[in-house]
This record gives C-alpha cells, structure tokens and sequence, in this order.
C-alpha cells in the first residue's frame, strides 16, 4: 500500500514540523487554541488536549475533567440514585418476602409511606412487630398496636386496596403475607 | 402602414450606426500564496504566542477602472497545516499607491468547524517582468471571537504573513 505509506509520511512529518513549533499533533496533552486543534475523540480544555466525548467544547469540559483525573463527579450522582433506587427495591423486596426489614430501612420514604397509610401496615407488624413498631411515628404505633390486636385474618388482602399508593401496598399486603399472618 | 415602415427603419440605422458607449469594466486581479504567522489567546499560559496554522491563500480582486482606488476582494483560505481547514474572506481593499494596499475584512473558517472575525492587513504588490505579475507580502492581523471552532469564549488574534504571485487577467 504504498499510497497509504505516503499518506503515512505526510501525516508524520507535519506532525513532526507541528511538534517542533509548539504547536502538537493534536494528541492528549499538546496545547490547542481551537477545537479542531486536538485529534478525534479529544476535546480542547483549557488550551489542553484532553479526553472528551462531546464535540461541544461546553459539555466536553466536566466529562474530560471527570475521566483525566478520576473526579467522577457526574457518574456520582447517578450512582447514588441508582443506590437509593436499589435501597428502595430490596426494602420492597424485603416486604414481599415477608422477612423482617433492616433497620434502617424503617426510615425510608416508601416505609413511612406505608405506616402512614395505616391498615396495609398490619400485615407486616404481624410479622416485624419489634422493628416496624420501634420506627414508627407517634400515631402509626397506635394504630399498629390497635390493629395487632385483630390477629393476622384481618391483616392482609382487604386492607390493602385502601392506600393510595398501589406500589407500597401490593409490596406489604401480599397474599403470601396475609397466609403468612394467619398461619 | 409608411409611418411604422420609417419608424422601425430609422430605429434599426440609429442601433446600427451607434457605437459602443464606454463604460465601467470590472478589472481582475488573482493569485496565490502561503502564509502563516503567530497566534495568540488567554488559553495560552506558558508563552505569548503559538505559531499558527500555514495556509494556501487565494486572493481574487475586484474594482472598476474607473475607480482603481479601491475593490472589493474575496480570499479563499486553505489552512493546511497541521490540521486542515477551510474558509474564505471578503475584503474590501484600498490602493495606497501602485505599490501598497490596505485592506479590511471578515475572515471566516467554515469547515471543519467554523470561525468568524475580522481582519486587516496591508499588501506590498512589487510588479515583475512585463507581464503584469507580480509578487505581493501580505502581513495582517485578525481577531476571530466567534465560531464553534472556539473552546470557550477565548479570543484567538492572528499575526499573518503571507507572500505569493499576483496576476492581473
């Protein structure tokens, strides 16, 4: 291939001529002025070469930074939502399972929705009495404690269509729950 | 019928008989050159300039003989090293003698990416030979802040020279 092998030299002596005068190759870390100074896949940052993914100088910026030197700040926000969200799936999950839930997961959102809504709480205080009633606010404790008393037959299926937030219910008042309660 | 008939025969020996009138004649000039220079932007901490693209540059320039003082000029610029680009520039161009132009223009890069601003320069034209050719040194200044070539709002100023080949056609 000759043609390419000559291509090849041009390419290599202009950037050779551009290293010599300062101006770089367009490579990471040669300095640039525009943004077609820098090579594909490099943004110019600063009068730096550096690793980009947008062609937008603007939005190349945080990316370029966040790769060169391993600050990931944006991957970081999407990774702690992508944990809360798990949080909250194995919390849920938690519930279906019928299991006592972790401690911690008494103070979630989706936990306090649940207690807040009353009567779907009943199925899992039947079978989490210490650790739903130990994080539970004020009004919710009575009512849990009210409710505990009707034994688990009147816990689970029936309550649960009286909350509004279908998701948080269908989690705690299980059928499996409510076999569960009344075994 | 005879008063048409004399009409259209008087008109025919008056568009016959007349002769052309002289008027303006658009007199051309083109040519060639390469150039390059110093670049300068606040992106640059180390030194004061970096050395700026080389580029082939291909002047055409248009004025009236009636009016040889002054022209309008269109550049085609062809920035070719190290990276390639391409763009062109109006001008317009004022003859300070036979020898010496100023000129002021909008240069615009416009691919790969582009890049506007404005210009001004001045042209030493040295005539060799009979020929009407003649060799011209072209240094000018250019501030270009606009364009999405810019990383940023950073100014770049170009310091150019250029020298080539006029011909008059």
């Amino acid at each position: 291939m000759p043609t390419f092998r000559t291509h090849l030299l041009a390419v290599m002596a202009l950037c050779g001529a551009g290293a010599i005068t300062s101006l770089g190759c367009g490579t990471y870390g040669d300095p640039c002025l525009r943004s077609t100074d820098c090579g594909s896949g490099l943004a110019c940052w600063e009068g730096k070469c550096v690793v980009g993914v947008s062609d937008t100088p603007s939005d190349a910026a945080p990316t370029g930074d966040a790769i060169v030197s391993g600050d990931t700040t944006v991957s970081d926000a999407a990774g702690r939502d992508a944990s809360s969200d798990a949080v909250d799936a194995s919390s849920d999950a938690g519930n279906e399972e019928g299991s006592t839930p972790p401690g911690d997961s008494a103070g979630t959102d989706s936990m306090r929705d649940v207690t807040t809504d009353g009567d779907a709480v009943v199925s899992l205080a039947d079978r989490t009495n210490d650790a739903v009633e130990g994080s539970l606010p004020g009004d919710a404790d009575a009512q849990v404690s009210a409710d505990m008393g009707t034994g688990g037959d009147d816990a689970p299926s029936g309550d649960v269509g009286v909350d509004g937030n279908s998701d948080d219910a269908r989690d705690v008042g299980t059928s499996s729950d409510a076999s569960d309660a009344a075994g | 019928m005879t008063r048409w008939t004399v009409s259209l025969a008087t008109l025919l020996v008056m568009f016959l008989l007349a002769r052309g009138a002289e008027a303006q004649r658009l007199v051309m000039q083109g040519g060639i050159g390469v150039g390059t220079g110093l670049q300068r932007s606040d992106l640059i901490e180390e030194k004061l300039f970096q050395r700026a693209r080389t580029r082939l540059i291909v002047p055409f320039t248009f004025r009236s003989d009636e009016d040889m003082g002054q022209g309008l000029a269109i550049v085609g610029l062809l920035e070719i090293e190290p990276k390639v680009s391409f763009g062109l520039e109006a001008r317009y161009v004022r003859w300070l003698g036979k020898v010496v132009s100023g000129f002021v223009g909008v240069p615009a890069i416009i691919a790969p990416k582009s890049l506007v601003g404005v210009s001004a320069g001045v042209d030493l034209d040295i005539p060799f030979g009979k020929s009407g050719m003649s060799i011209f040194v072209e240094p000018s200044i250019a501030a270009m802040p606009l364009g999405a070539d810019l990383p940023g709002d950073h100014v770049l100023i170009w310091g150019l020279v250029a020298a080539g080949v006029h011909a008059h056609f």
